[in-house]
């Protein structure tokens, strides 16, 4: 009985255990072998990568050997890809050239009387295998040499921009007249075709986002250029995304004091980077309290905002000093505004207007009765004669006498006698003038002539 | 000691099978790896081997420019040998050597042929090099592109309408191509010094290319942009 237990244990314990620890040990041996075969793998792996390296290397540089003998033309802006198959091997070679400018350091293709310019050409090689490591990179510098150009013709360097003069890349551009071509700004914003011969064109945009201006504040349209023989012109077009200036006006009131709000017709915005000022609205109409002006190029620099509908009612050719253009505290008399991309500049946005305080009287004194609802004509003789027609109240005066600067010719009709009075000049330059000056009383009790004012 | 348990025959059977099993496996993959690392040890000495080589024959082109507006490479070059007029050193105006590189029978040999007399942009040569020597042995066409083809192992190439031409110049150069001729591309493929008959795929091949050109071209495309310019 007790040698069956005895048989009955040993078989018990005979339950595979063996098999088992063989598989354990395979298993552990095949984990252990895989770890080694991964770094023979490795070293095999690294040895073939570095052989395609030194390849790739040399590819690279005759990539750049090439480059050094192509045209400064076809260099700007370059960026080709290749492929080059060797042993089984596919190199992918991106060959790329970019202007640059040593007046300030970054890419560019505007030249500049002190910068030295270059193009800077890179090939960059990478292959199936590289994985995760950097590609193979190669780069020199090419400077254009001089007389690589014919006597007759030159190159024309475009060059698209934002106000803040950050290229715009992917932006064609079309050019006829004398020659025609086409290219595409690069990652810079600029290319350059060269070998043009001399003689004007018209350049043609395409490709500008929707809703950008120009400096003056149109849609992108043809610009005009030329080129002359021997010589890079560079044309530097810059849109962006238009702000707006809401403005309003204030006057000194008929005996001085506080300023009062004002109304105005028209305005006029400046900005030295214009080719002309713009009024808004470009028609005048009614006098309005606040006039809006939009579609503004956002310049780096302030805009020069005054009441008027042309350049020739700016305040500063008009005053004979300065004093004339120092309006009450915290007023101006010229809108000095920064207009950012896309939105307004903060407030306060207002203009002192100068005021014309004219009191019509029907007699010859100070002491006659005052002359209501006669008709005053101005007539701005620094813009194209346009007509203003202002009506005096119970008082003889303007109920709003900010007008803007100007030199203006009046003449005063009082439809009571049908008699009107010619004022040759009425020069307003002064925006705290509201005593004294050039007209203050208009009698209408003589010198005048019979009938409405002549046209 | 007291359990004094052993293992069956059919255990040790079923064990030693499972072990050898697992242990041919492991050889099979140590004899891949194994050839696999003499394969690519051997193909990495003959690019070793080659490379230097190539390396000092574009060196050598671009070391052609003696002086302004010469065209180093001689007229009667061919796909499978080079002269070319090349001088390394300090010198202002150095006089240059000819030198002949040339590929046949499986190797590349190098002539150089003292200048006698002459000036820029001319000068006469021996005729019989100051030494002969051979470059490289194991060399054979290189293959490139895909499908891979075989390329020659010089090929000429000058501008065309202000641009280099995709197109190599015909051999042998005449007069008119060698002085217009302004980049030589280089092209073989190198054998590993113990071939392996398992393995028809080990020569290496290498390409290079020499521009002699000093500037970009003209911006005029009727302009002959000529070497050395």
């Amino acid at each position: 009985m007790s040698r069956m237990k005895t048989l009955k244990r040993i078989h018990t314990d005979e339950s595979g255990l063996m098999l088992i620890e063989v598989l354990v040990s395979s298993i552990l041996l095949v984990v252990v072998s895989i770890g080694v075969f991964k770094g023979f793998d490795a070293a095999t792996r690294s040895s073939a990568e570095e052989r395609h390296r030194a390849q790739a290397h040399t590819l690279a540089e005759a990539d750049l050997s090439r480059m050094r003998g192509m045209r400064i033309s076809d260099l700007s802006n370059l960026n080709e890809t290749s492929t080059f198959t060797q042993d089984g091997v596919t190199y992918t070679i991106n060959s790329r050239g970019d202007f640059q400018t040593d007046a300030t350091g970054t890419a560019s293709c505007e030249e500049g009387t002190a910068s030295a310019d270059y193009i800077l050409v890179s090939s960059t090689v990478t292959w199936a295998s590289i994985g995760s490591r950097p590609p193979v990179v190669a780069s020199t510098l090419v400077a254009p040499p001089n007389g690589s150009v014919s006597a007759n013709s030159g190159a024309l360097a475009i060059a698209v921009e934002d106000s803040q003069n950050l290229g715009i890349p992917g932006v064609t551009v079309t050019g006829s007249g004398a020659a025609s071509f086409s290219g595409t700004t690069g990652p810079t914003g600029c290319f350059i075709v060269g070998n043009l011969p001399a003689g004007n064109y018209t350049l043609n945009v395409a490709g500008v986002a929707s809703g950008l201006v120009d400096v003056n504040g149109d849609p992108p349209g043809p610009v005009d250029t030329s080129v002359v023989g021997e010589s890079t012109n560079t044309v530097v077009l810059q849109y962006d995304n238009p702000g707006s200036v809401v403005v309003s006006f204030t006057t000194k009131p008929y005996g001085g004091g506080a300023v009062v709000p004002s109304s105005a017709d028209s305005i006029v915005a400046f900005n030295t980077g214009m080719t002309a000022a713009r009024a808004f609205p470009p028609t005048p109409g009614a006098r309005v309290a606040s006039i809006t002006a939009d579609q503004l190029f956002p310049f780096t620099s302030d805009y020069a905002i005054y009441a008027g509908t042309c350049e020739g009612d700016d305040p500063n050719s008009l005053a004979n000093n300065p004093n004339q253009l120092d309006p009450a505290p915290g007023e101006q008399a010229i809108l000095s505004a920064l207009v950012p991309p896309g939105g307004s500049p903060a407030p306060p946005t207002t203009i002192q207007l100068p005021a014309l305080h004219m009191t019509v009287y029907t007699g010859t004194t100070t002491g006659s009765l005052r002359a209501a609802g006669a008709t005053v004509r101005l007539r701005d003789l620094n813009c194209a004669d346009f007509q203003r027609t202002l009506t005096t109240n119970l008082s003889g005066q303007f109920a709003d006498p900010g007008l803007p600067f100007t030199d203006y010719q009046a003449c005063v009709h009082d439809p009571i006698t049908n008699q009107h009075k010619n004022i040759n000049l009425i020069s307003l330059n002064d925006v705290n003038e509201f005593t004294g000056g050039t007209v203050t009383n208009v009698f209408m009790g003589s010198g005048t002539s019979p009938g409405s004012c002549p046209p | 000691m007291s359990d004094e348990r052993g293992f069956t025959v059919a255990e040790m059977v079923m064990g030693i099978a499972v072990f050898m099993i697992v242990l041919s496996a492991i050889l099979a993959m140590v004899e891949v790896a194994v050839h696999n690392q003499d394969r690519v040890a051997r193909r990495v000495a003959a690019n070793q081997r080659a490379r230097p080589l190539m390396t000092r024959l574009v060196d050598q082109l671009h070391s052609g420019c003696v002086a302004p507006a010469v065209a180093p490479v001689l007229a009667g070059s061919t796909a499978s040998s080079i002269a070319f007029i090349s001088k390394s050193g300090s010198t202002v105006s150095p006089t240059p050597d000819k030198y002949v590189v040339s590929f046949s029978n499986g190797a590349l040999t190098e002539s150089v042929y003292p200048a006698t007399g002459g000036s820029p942009p001319t000068w006469t040569f021996s005729g019989t090099p100051s030494s002969t020597r051979e470059l490289l042995k194991g060399v054979t066409n290189a293959t490139a592109g895909s499908p891979s083809a075989t390329v020659p192992v010089f090929r000429y190439y000058a501008y065309v309408g202000g641009e280099l031409s995709a197109t190599p110049l015909s051999t042998p150069l005449s007069a008119a191509d060698a002085a217009k001729t302004v980049q030589v591309n280089v092209s073989f493929a190198t054998q590993p010094a113990t071939t392996s008959s398992q393995d028809p795929n080990s020569a290496v091949s290498l390409s290079d290319a020499a521009i002699l050109r000093l500037e970009p071209a003209s911006e005029d495309s009727a302009e002959v942009n000529l070497p050395c310019v």
